[in-house]
């Protein structure tokens, strides 16, 4: 460490080092005049001898080995003198930087938070997904237990472990329950995982037996939470869904569960579950819940567990479908293949959700950046030709170049880290919205403080970018010719020819990068509102939707039908209520039932045909509440019961396509042993998606459930739908107390509006057409200020010229139109480059557009129009003072 | 005045050494000592010397001390460390093997010029 004390003892070393030299001296001195000199001779000869005195001092600093962090302060500190006697450009400068640097690391931030971290168990690379190919846009990770069974007996180089989430009511010590997530997980959960506990232990393979006592294991924020981190709650009790459950330990902090967004709060064996639902799920063979990760054994390559996987995957999976639903649905299964993921980080569900319009928001937050860099690069340039006369005088002191650009590279870098620490600011504000923007969806539980890899990367991308902005100015400013340089008059403004061509490209580069992002905006713009304009056949606005869970009622079929019933008609007479209802599913939950059903078309008798449909269970009310028009028949009422015939409406698309007429009413559908018919025609409405096309939807009566169909309906909880006259938000209470009047121990899960369920089904196009707005007009602001810098910077340099011009009876209207017409010349430039990039990359894009291609020609030119303008804006201001420029004046600073 | 040589590269470290093995000194006086030994051939400018002491002694070859001398000023005085001593012996012994070396390829070569 002796540098590191002689670099804090720099003064006392500096102080000897003259000391130990001037001695030198001395004595040579005294020798000289003992040899009879007299003393001036004797000293003039001693100093040129020893040559010069701070040179060889510098020779010695050299040989201390300190010398880089030397340089290094010292520059750091001729730096930041630098910036702050510029402060105007210092605050351009970090400010573009901050907002380049700050896009980037919040949307990094968010990348890694969600999909890039790996989960915090052993060897995550060697953690295995579990998904079936249905054929649709994302594999399902849901299977039944009968699947996981098989994979568990029969898997030798994979241990497959199964999770699914639910929420619970838990209660402490008799107190009120409240909802708390859970997971119920194989006994081997945490074993295979390789996750410890942080206090008493996991959950062991002995508490997954049938008859084996519940035992809960913490999450370290609900333990926290809700029981103060006190160690000694391990070996208590809490009660989950009535059910005592022994709390055996609390898994680590860094261990939140499988998937980033969403924090659980326990862990249950899964044999709790027929204990706790009813009916279970674990006995029922077509009901796909548990969520599959396997870990690859050791000795075995991974691509030998995927082989076995999707080996095994037929008898797992097809073939206990088929038997469940019955031979005509094997067509279909038998396509069904495996898909095997990477668990490194999770589960793919937020990957999917996520994943692509994160890396895409990325690659415009990187151009962000860019048009920083660029505008950073300008300012310095512009100010490289106001230091040449320093950097003459340095060069001719005896500093070499390399000495200068290492100088003039630390300032850039200086500011580059400047930029970034304010950058990193500004992303952790960003990246909280965006968290609370998501969590409209559900309930996004994200870890967004900016750790060390979001800050390496933000340091990465500083010091990068430093580099970029800062070595074509450094260079160009060392490359003076130092005497000549030096000796010219310092003040006043250089500007060689090839200084100028390359601002000029810069600043274009600049327009195209930005014309890029004002594309990439205006599609996701474009397609956002071509997805709100489409026709969804039901009105969102001023509906309230709860969804409830009843499933510990304990009440059976007859009492559930009449307890549904009984709210339905309680919520339908609150005040300010037109209309409500119960059914499966609303609009756009994102869930839904498609059932093979047997068609008989009005008339026909022999004809009976297999069709797969949309299902959805509604009660009376429903298409009131949703607002989906009944064009022709009447709507299910009270009246029809278990009992009665049972009915059917259809909606226009299924009338059409089924039955070839808008009136299909008495016709009938049956499914199984089940024959419902046709007492009216409703309009279509998207069911699943907005962006799906419209399917054959059936509609059935919620009383008309089979009991068993009901309670299992149930389990899943129902969902009302409560359209007012008020804002909706207003009937919350009146709703909550009309349902506990009606049952006390019905939970509700969630409440929210139609509109939100609405948003929350775009809110990747939203998402995406938010930010990349956003993101566009950042780099159209930078790409403007970059402009007016350089216009400005040219009628500045030019001041001479339009003096001699005005003076010779030049009109002011012909000089600004000199300057616009340049300033128009470099936009156009821009222009045509970045709309030929952006159309060269477009295909990117393709996939998240909806009703229009990437190369939308009325997109391309508003972004056009727009930049444009943004050009001539920036040309004003300098327009301006060109024309304003008085020729005396301007002729007498010569 | 005899015609003055250049060192060889990295000799002047070694006779530092040598020097500073007889006793402690200080700048000036390794200087002199220098060109009294080498009687007058080597001639060390101050920009070789003081850079290569300071360079010695960030190695830990050489130690110095701030003590009073006989001009009444206080002058540093380096002196050879345990690491410097065995720093010594080994460039020795290299040099001499190397000498050793360069003398018989220059005999060899005048034999059959």
């Amino acid at each position: 460490m002796r540098w590191l004390s002689r670099l804090l003892w720099r003064h006392r070393a500096e102080a000897q080092l003259d000391a130990e030299l001037r001695d030198h001296l001395e004595r040579q001195v005294a020798e000289y005049v003992t040899a009879g000199m007299s003393e001036p001779d004797a000293r003039r000869r001693a100093a040129i001898e020893f040559g010069g005195l701070e040179q060889v001092k510098e020779l010695c600093r050299d040989a201390r080995g300190t010398r880089w962090i030397e340089i290094l302060l010292q520059d750091l500190r001729y730096g930041a003198r630098v910036c702050t006697r510029n402060p105007s450009f210092t605050a351009a400068a970090v400010l573009s930087l901050a907002l380049g640097v700050g896009a980037n690391t919040a949307i990094f931030t968010l990348l890694d938070a969600t999909i890039l971290k790996p989960l915090p168990v052993e060897e995550p690379d060697r953690l295995i997904e579990l998904l079936t190919d249905r054929g649709g846009p994302h594999p399902g990770n849901a299977f039944n237990y009968q699947s996981l069974q098989y994979f568990r007996e029969r898997a030798t180089t994979v241990d497959v472990i199964a999770s699914h989430q639910s929420t619970f009511f838990v209660a402490q010590g008799g107190g009120q329950p409240e909802i708390g997530t859970g997971q119920y997980v194989t006994g081997d959960f945490f074993r295979v995982l390789g996750v410890p506990a942080a206090h008493g232990r996991p959950i062991h393979a002995a508490d997954d037996r049938a008859g084996a006592p519940i035992v809960v294991v913490l999450s370290d924020a609900y333990w926290r939470d809700r029981f103060g981190g006190d160690p000694s709650i391990v070996g208590g009790t809490v009660t989950i869904d009535s059910q005592p459950a022994h709390i055996v330990g609390v898994a680590p902090a860094a261990f939140r569960g499988l998937v980033a967004t969403q924090a659980v709060d326990f862990w249950l064996p899964l044999s709790a579950e027929p204990l706790i639902r009813n009916p279970s799920w674990t006995s029922s063979a077509g009901y796909k819940w548990l969520q599959l990760v396997g870990r690859v054994r050791a000795g075995h390559a991974i691509a030998a567990a995927r082989a076995e996987v999707a080996a095994l995957f037929h008898a797992a999976v097809v073939e206990p479908e088929v038997a469940e639903r019955g031979e005509a649905v094997r067509p279909r299964v038998q396509r069904w293949r495996a898909v095997v993921g990477s668990a490194r980080s999770g589960l793919s569900t937020v990957r999917h959700e996520y994943g692509e319009p994160l890396f895409i928001l990325l690659a415009i937050s990187a151009l962000v950046l860019l048009i920083a860099c660029v505008n950073v690069a300008n300012l310095l340039l512009a100010r490289a030709a106001t230091r040449r006369h320093e950097v003459a005088v340095r060069l001719s002191l005896g500093a070499s170049r390399s000495r200068v650009v290492r100088q003039l590279l630390t300032e850039s870098i200086l500011l580059a880290l400047s930029g970034a620490a304010a950058g990193v600011g500004l992303a952790y504000g960003l990246c909280e919205g965006l968290v609370r923007f998501l969590a409209t969806t559900q309930q996004v539980t994200l870890d967004v403080r900016p750790d060390e890899r979001v800050l390496a990367f933000a340091a990465l991308l500083a010091l990068m970018t430093g580099l970029v902005f800062g070595l074509a100015p450094a260079w160009r400013t060392a490359s003076v010719r130092a005497p000549a340089t030096a000796l010219q008059a310092g003040n006043r403004v250089p500007g060689g020819r090839d200084r100028r061509v390359l601002s000029r490209l810069l600043v274009t580069s600049q327009v195209a990068l930005s014309v890029m992002m004002l594309m990439a905006g205006g599609l996701f713009l474009r397609s956002l509102q071509n997805i709100r304009a489409i026709d969804l056949g039901f009105d969102s606005a001023s509906v309230l939707i709860v969804t409830t869970d009843a499933s510990r009622s304990g009440l059976d079929a007859e009492a559930l039908r009449a307890m549904y019933r009984e709210t339905v008609v309680r919520l339908s007479a609150t005040a300010g209520v037109r209309a409500a209802s119960v059914s499966q599913v609303t609009p756009i939950w994102g869930g839904g039932t498609e059932f093979s059903v047997f068609v008989q078309p009005t008339g026909s008798v022999e004809r009976r045909e297999t069709r797969s449909v949309y299902i959805n269970w509604v009660s009376p009310g429903y298409f009131a509440a949703t607002g989906t028009p009944i064009y022709s028949g009447r709507d299910f009422t009270w009246r029809d019961t278990p009992s009665s015939s049972k009915v059917a409406i259809v909606n226009r698309a299924m009338a059409r396509q089924y039955f070839g007429t808008d009136r299909p009413l008495g016709a009938r559908i049956e499914s199984r042993d089940e024959t419902f018919e046709i007492v009216a025609v409703a309009g279509d409405a998207k069911y699943l998606d907005v962006r799906e096309a419209i399917q054959p939807t059936v509609y059935l009566h919620w009383a008309q459930q089979r009991d068993e169909h009901l309670l299992q309906q149930n389990v899943r909880g129902g969902q009302f739908a409560i359209r007012s006259d008020l804002p909706p938000r207003s009937l919350e209470t009146a709703a909550r107390e009309a349902m506990r009047s009606v049952l006390p121990s019905m939970a509700i899960t969630k409440m929210w509006t139609l509109e939100d369920q609405l948003n929350a089904s775009i809110v990747r196009e939203r998402l995406l057409s938010l930010l990349s707005g956003g993101f566009a007009v950042t780099g159209l602001l930078l790409a403007a200020i970059g402009l007016y810098g350089v216009m400005a910077y040219s009628v500045a340099r030019r001041t001479h010229e339009i003096g001699i011009r005005m003076a010779l009876g030049a009109q002011p209207a012909r000089i600004a139109g000199m300057v616009t017409r340049e300033a128009l010349l470099l936009t156009s430039g821009g222009i045509a480059a970045g709309i030929a990039a952006a159309f060269l990359l477009s295909g990117t894009l393709r996939a998240l557009l909806y009703g229009l291609t990437p190369t939308d020609a009325p997109t391309a030119l508003a972004v056009a129009a727009v930049m444009m303008l943004a050009g001539l804006s920036a040309a004003y201001l300098p327009s301006r003072r060109a024309t304003h420029i008085d020729p005396t004046v301007a002729l007498r600073t010569e | 005045m005899p015609p003055k040589s250049d060192l060889p590269q990295g000799t002047l470290d070694l006779l530092i050494l040598k020097i500073v093995a007889l006793g402690p000194l200080h700048g000036y006086a390794i200087a002199q000592r220098l060109q009294q030994i080498s009687r007058d051939v080597v001639q060390v400018t101050q920009g070789t010397l003081y850079p290569a002491l300071h360079r010695l002694e960030n190695r830990g070859y050489l130690a110095a001390d701030w003590k009073p001398s006989d001009t009444g000023r206080e002058a540093k005085f380096y002196r050879l460390t345990a690491k410097g001593r065995t720093q010594l012996v080994s460039e020795t012994e290299n040099w001499h093997r190397l000498t050793r070396a360069i003398g018989w390829i220059l005999e060899a070569e005048g034999g059959l010029r």
